[in-house]
């Protein structure tokens, strides 16, 4: 079976005499690889596609808000691109939240044992922490629902 | 004990098929030789072979070449059945159907760039898909899509570029018999 042959690669029968120009095809075809019209459009749009997928999920897509939950009932849902302080009103007293270069965590608690300041930075969607005996917790959220833990 | 022979019947084309995808199974050896900056991310020089044996026989025999290349490669490499095995067959499987889709644009505008874009595009898709579903079922891999998608369009367009220059060359040494006679 030949192999189809490419119009660029073959002079147009006119010109097979007129030697100069054919090695001028010939030398083209050699040298210059051929994008044709819609290559370059696909590689428009190859490259449009990774710019969007670049854009889309290297923004901060991941963790963009953080769920503030007080007895129970969600507080407030605050975005993490702002720097800000939370106070939040529990049973035992104020919990203050701190939210600092995209990432939060409890600053101070008045929880017996700490657990939830000494759990530190939250960065990740999916990341909690959690002052029980004050009721008071901080949920990461991202724009999917994450898995909080590895499962087949 | 009497020695029995099974024979198998052979066409031209399975011979040729076969040999294509020796040459594919050589590149994927080379291509382990090299180093890469990331996991995952490797050139795919056998996609060469698939791009050229599309344009010259079909979308059948490169599906044959695709995927014997991918289950000889892992008997190769050992990795038969183990999920590295399951990332190339899924890529090499999604690639396949973007090929098929792909070799039916008006043949005046695209070459084998644009289908070797596409095709790579969809071999990443293929091994997210089976990343995602099956090996880190967890949203932060999406952090390396742009990786792989940056890494899809360039090596895709270098692998086009390759099985066009080397396609056009050997029309262009037919082009040169055809005048010498």
């Amino acid at each position: 079976m030949p192999a189809p042959l490419s119009p660029n690669s073959l002079p147009p029968a006119g010109e097979r005499d007129a030697g100069s120009l054919r090695e001028f095809h010939v030398y083209r075809a050699a040298t210059l690889p051929h994008l044709k019209a819609g290559d370059w459009l696909t590689l428009l749009l190859g490259g449009l596609c990774v710019v969007l997928l670049t854009l889309k999920l290297w923004s901060g897509d991941l963790a963009d808000k953080a769920v503030i939950r007080s007895g129970g009932k969600i507080y407030r849902e605050v975005p993490l691109s702002r720097d800000q302080q939370i106070e939040v009103h529990g049973p035992l007293g104020i919990s203050v939240i701190t939210i600092e270069k995209r990432k939060a965590r409890i600053t101070s608690d008045p929880s017996p044992r700490q657990y939830c300041v000494r759990q530190g930075w939250l960065q990740q969607a999916g990341e909690i922490a959690i002052c029980l005996p004050n009721e008071v917790s901080v949920e990461l959220t991202g724009s999917r629902k994450k898995y909080d833990s590895l499962n087949y | 004990m009497t020695a029995s022979t099974i024979k198998l019947n052979t066409s031209a084309e399975d011979h040729h098929i076969a040999r294509m995808a020796a040459v594919a199974l050589g590149l994927t050896i080379l291509e382990n030789a090299i180093p890469s900056p990331l996991p995952g991310v490797k050139p795919g020089l056998a996609n060469i072979v698939t791009l050229i044996v599309l344009a010259r026989y079909g979308w059948r025999a490169a599906a044959w070449v695709s995927l014997l290349r991918v289950v000889a490669g892992s008997l190769l490499f050992g990795n038969f059945l183990a999920p590295g095995f399951f990332l190339s067959l899924s890529g090499a499987v999604l690639s396949l159907l973007a090929l098929a889709l792909a070799q039916h644009l008006p043949k005046r505008w695209f070459g084998p760039v644009s289908h070797s874009i596409y095709a790579a595009f969809a071999h990443i898709t293929g091994q997210m898909l089976v990343v995602y579903l099956w090996l880190i079922p967890h949203a932060g891999i999406a952090y390396l899509i742009p990786i792989f998608a940056s890494a899809a369009l360039v090596f895709g367009t270098v692998n086009g570029l390759i099985a066009a220059r080397f396609m056009d060359n050997e029309s262009t040494l037919k082009c040169r018999i055809q005048t010498k006679i």
